[in-house]
């Protein structure tokens, strides 16, 4: 006892390691813990003003409860690394924020509206433009989701000239115009990351115009006496001058040289997001609507040797599907197992994100076939006409997966594989329907048994899978809002074997539809899932308050009688 | 070429120089020396320890080294542990702290890393007092400055 007093009281003493471990607890966790002693609320107090959201702004001036003073929050200006701002009424009180000054290490900014906020005052944009020119310099990241036509072009200016550091910016319902083009290419010239809309955006003649830029942004460059920009560091360059064989020579003739990843909201039916990715010779990521022209553009062979995540909104056809993935290694032959090892300029994906489209046997073939599920790390194919075995076989066979978004999987394809192990044991997020009805789309003819399993046999097979995945954070298995018609998933009960998910412990939601739940399941889910604040049974849900006592499983229990939803539980924003 | 380690209760370990390697402390050393069969004392840290230390090493032998990479998000996490780390760190309390001290002591980033994210899912999700009962830690505060705390930051709370 006294040495382990000695090891624990020695090693949290040394104010470096007590950082190190803060630096992975966030803000509730933090204030729990600068309350435990006078040693850590020392050490840890400035990590607490680390992230700074605005918003929500009290009533009265002693209701001073929910959001840090701007006195406050500008006395520690130094230690702010990310600032949001949610603006919604009165928006004085929130314009004031924008007066902060000296925000020296200000990496992360976001200034979004909340749910039905309105157009922006010229007076405030103003403010805002002000607030990036002071805090700017360091800022890594921003969100904005606003827009002032008349003001926007200063925008692209202010992000030019005072923002150097910039790497990702999100900007949505914020338009770009004609006119403001060479200065808004200028601003997304050193991006890393892009996220916008494209409903609004007018972009004649693309491919003309980036021939033009450059001499364009020259000039502008020349006029603002600016450098190129610094924000590459030392393993991107390295990393680059080796996947790209020309890059050196030809890195200046793009128009986007860093950008590795785009997202696009909306609309994307267009040529010009086509020609924009053949701007982005770094492109690692997209998420798009496109369509059918889009394979030709992908043709055009090795033309992002990074890509590796694809996100589409649109819908397609299983074969067609299957032809783009197909397209990533065009000159690899899948059968020449030899040839796919020894090709090391190979892409293999990471995200594939279709729920739209009809994802068949044909992309699970070739998934398998170029040995993608080896790397694939999150999989959304909600919209997909796999059944059964094939949806197992995604599970035994994708060992990186960490989140999957499966159709309907009926829980006697389980049973029949009980003695193969689930390999994916890393997943975080789990949205796949399980059902147990009898009559719902069961194997008709069971491979190795010459009757369906009972239900009890088939929650058990399902709970042994379940019970290894130990990375859970999310698991729907069905009753949510999310396009599942409603059957019988699994009972998440005591006496239904609810104890052999004991492990689960960093559940936060959960999704079933089952057997009525008894007040004395869910006080045991409460005290075995401690990050537990969502949960939803038989089209009841709840939201956990954080200071989880007893009344609530109570009034939980008692509401799901009245088939009653209570919200507890203010969901905070997140950043990008 | 093996290179002996010295323990704290002079236990001799033989091991790989790219396994001893990975601890930056000893590189440092193997550099300034140079070539030497002489072993290397290591005062600090005792023989159990040190054994657990080098199976993490020995594991973690062909990783590549980490870079500082700006490009990397900086929001860290704590739930990204491997498997094989997460085993590994699944000892007593003591141990898990001995091993820290010994990585921060050895200059192991990785190893560091995966025991500070070990005591960070402990801390989580637990009330002060909770936190305290876990690490053995006196409250030294008097009650009107913990309730002054609580106040204090009362606004960062979800509710």
């Amino acid at each position: 006892m006294a040495s382990y007093e000695r090891a624990s009281s020695q090693a949290l003493g040394i104010v470096e390691i007590l950082h190190h471990i803060s630096s992975y607890l966030e803000n509730d966790d933090l204030i729990n813990a600068i309350q435990v002693c006078k040693n850590w609320h020392t050490s840890l107090r400035s990590r607490l003003f680390c992230n700074i959201v605005v918003s929500y702004i009290p009533k009265d001036d002693s209701d001073t409860a929910t959001v840090p003073s701007f006195k406050n929050v500008q006395a520690n200006s130094h230690k702010i690394r990310s600032l949001a701002i949610i603006h919604r009424p009165p928006f004085k009180k929130f314009v004031e924020y924008l007066k902060l000054r000296d925000l020296s290490n200000l990496e992360r900014f976001a200034w979004v509206r909340s749910e039905g906020g309105c157009h922006i005052a010229r007076d405030h944009w103003r403010r805002f433009l002000d607030f990036l020119r002071a805090n700017g310099s360091t800022l890594k990241e921003i969100n904005i989701e606003y827009h002032n036509p008349a003001e926007i072009v200063q925008l692209w200016k202010v992000l030019v000239q005072h923002c150097t550091s910039l790497q990702h910016l999100r900007i949505k319902r914020v338009p770009v115009r004609e006119n403001d083009l060479p200065w808004f290419w200028l601003a997304c010239r050193k991006l890393v990351s892009l996220e916008m809309d494209v409903i609004d955006l007018v972009w004649p003649n693309l491919p003309g115009l980036v021939r033009s830029f450059n001499a364009e942004a020259k000039r502008l460059q020349e006029i603002l006496d600016l450098e190129e920009p610094k924000v590459i560091s030392g393993s991107l360059k390295r990393k680059a001058s080796e996947d790209l064989d020309d890059a050196s020579e030809n890195k200046t003739e793009y128009l986007l040289p860093y950008m590795k990843r785009l997202l696009f909201y909306g609309d994307t039916h267009r040529g010009e997001v086509i020609e924009l990715m053949k701007e982005c010779p770094r492109l690692e990521s997209f998420n798009a609507c496109l369509d059918g022209r889009f394979f030709q553009a992908l043709a055009l062979e090795s033309a992002w040797p990074n890509l590796h995540s694809i996100s589409l909104v649109s819908g397609f056809l299983d074969e067609d599907m299957a032809r783009l993935i197909m397209l990533l290694n065009p000159h690899i032959d899948p059968r020449d197992y030899r040839q796919l090892v020894a090709n090391k300029s190979k892409r293999l994906l990471k995200t594939l994100w279709v729920p739209g489209t009809m994802f068949g046997r044909d992309c699970l073939n070739v998934l398998i076939f170029h040995r993608h599920t080896e790397t694939l790390v999150h999989l959304n194919i909600k919209g997909s006409t796999l059944r059964g075995y094939s949806i197992i076989t995604i599970l035994k066979s994708c060992p990186r997966l960490k989140s999957l978004v499966a159709p309907v999987l009926h829980a006697a394809y389980i049973s029949e594989d009980r003695d193969r192990p689930w390999v994916c044991l890393g997943l975080e997020r789990l949205i796949m329907g399980i059902e147990f009805s009898p009559n719902g789309c069961a194997p008709t003819v069971s491979r190795r048994e010459s009757k369906l399993p009972t239900v009890e046999e088939m929650e058990q097979d399902c709970l042994n899978q379940l019970c290894r995945l130990h990375r859970l954070k999310v698991l729907i298995m069905g009753g949510y809002a999310n396009g599942y018609r409603p059957f019988m998933s699994l009972s998440l009960k005591l006496d239904h074997g609810l104890r052999q998910l004991y492990g689960l412990r960093e559940l936060e939601v959960v999704s079933s539809i089952g057997s009525s739940v008894e007040e004395q399941d869910v006080e045991w889910m409460a005290e075995h899932w401690r990050r537990l604040r969502r949960v939803k049974y038989n089209y009841c849900h709840i939201n956990l308050p954080r200071d989880r006592t007893k009344w609530w499983a109570k009034w939980y229990v008692r509401s799901l009688a009245r088939n009653q939803d209570i919200w507890l539980y203010q969901k905070r924003f997140e950043f990008l | 070429m093996p290179v002996t380690l010295v323990s704290l209760d002079n236990e001799n370990y033989v091991v790989d120089k790219e396994v001893a390697e990975r601890s930056i402390l000893i590189k440092n050393m193997l550099e300034d020396v140079g070539e030497t069969d002489s072993p290397i004392p290591l005062p600090n840290v005792t023989s159990t320890v040190l054994k657990k230390v080098i199976e993490y090493c020995e594991h973690h032998r062909n990783d590549p080294i980490q870079v500082p990479d700006e490009t990397d998000d900086p929001r860290k996490r704590s739930n990204d542990i491997e498997e094989w780390d997460m085993k590994f760190m699944q000892v007593d309390q003591e141990m898990l702290f001995e091993i820290i001290l010994a990585a921060n002591y050895l200059d192991i980033k990785p190893l560091l890393d995966v025991g500070c994210k070990t005591v960070a899912n402990i801390i989580k999700g637990k009330t002060p007092e909770e936190i305290r009962k876990a690490f053995n830690i006196v409250n030294d505060f008097t009650p009107e400055e913990e309730a002054q705390i609580r106040k204090e930051n009362e606004w960062a709370e979800d509710r």
